[in-house]
């Protein structure tokens, strides 16, 4: 990961993700709210946007670990 | 049973079409109108989920799809339930307290047989299958406890259909379209 996220929990989903094989990029530009993709290693490439500053950041590390997860399963 | 629940969060996915259209631009508006909300692509769809508090699944899914088509030129196709949930997401379709269904999970309440996790996130979060769930349900608790999932399962088939008759519309007569809009109405009334 080039650059950290500001939030702790969301940095330990992120390195979840990394753990799964995902790819994790910050954003380039200097758009406020998306602060980056993570994408999954499988052939049908499933990604989602990171948001900079979530309501609830706990929640938002919560909905990116359970998609690395759920990703998981629809592909074994 | 009357536990006290907190307001609870429900999780859905809100299908968009195709991925392509999800330009940076759109994205930051999604993020900005939703920060409760994930936003990417799978099986080359573009998609929204959510997690969100409300009292009852349909009141979250309305109040997500209405922030959503705020957005111009935002439309929604389809939403769907995510069919891998955790013990909060499972509670919050129920419309129970998390504490009563880990006590039915872990065969402390009620008469046994929960369907086991598919899969663990970690130490706190374990996902099941909704639909092994939603069988369970039915066949162990009783009519009136199994209502808030018929309510929402209904909900959601009527507006996946409303969602479609939007879509196919777009190709229509207006004589046709008219026709249409009667009967949508007549189902608004009934």
């Amino acid at each position: 990961m080039a650059d950290r996220h500001p939030d702790k929990e969301i940095r330990e989903a992120l390195e979840f993700a990394e753990q799964y094989g995902w790819r994790v990029e910050k954003s380039k530009g200097g758009q406020s709210k998306n602060w980056g993709t993570m994408k999954c290693p499988n052939p049908d490439m499933c990604w989602f946007t990171i948001n900079s500053t979530p309501r609830n950041p706990r929640a938002e590390a919560e909905r990116l670990k359970r998609n690395v997860v759920r990703c998981a399963i629809r592909n074994r | 049973m009357t536990d006290e629940i907190d307001t609870p969060v429900h999780n859905f996915t809100f299908v968009l079409g195709a991925q392509e259209q999800l330009t940076e631009d759109l994205i930051e508006r999604v993020l900005e109108v939703c920060d409760d909300a994930l936003v990417g692509g799978r099986d080359q769809q573009a998609i929204v989920e959510f997690d969100r508090e409300a009292p009852r699944f349909a009141d979250a899914v309305i109040s997500a799809l209405q922030d959503l088509e705020q957005i111009p030129g935002l439309r929604v196709v389809r939403v769907e339930p995510d069919e891998f949930v955790s013990l909060s997401a499972i509670a919050a379709r129920l419309g129970r307290s998390v504490e009563s269904i880990r006590l039915l999970a872990a065969g402390e309440r009620g008469p046994g047989g929960f369907p086991l996790p598919i899969a663990r996130v970690d130490a706190k979060t374990r996902l099941w299958e909704w639909s092994a769930i939603a069988r369970w349900w039915h066949e162990h608790m009783d009519a009136d406890e199994a209502a808030p999932l018929i309510a929402s399962a209904g909900f959601l088939a009527s507006l996946n259909d409303a969602l479609d008759l939007r879509a196919r519309a777009q190709g229509l007569e207006d004589s046709e379209k008219r026709v249409l809009a009667g009967i949508v109405r007549e189902a608004a009334l009934a």
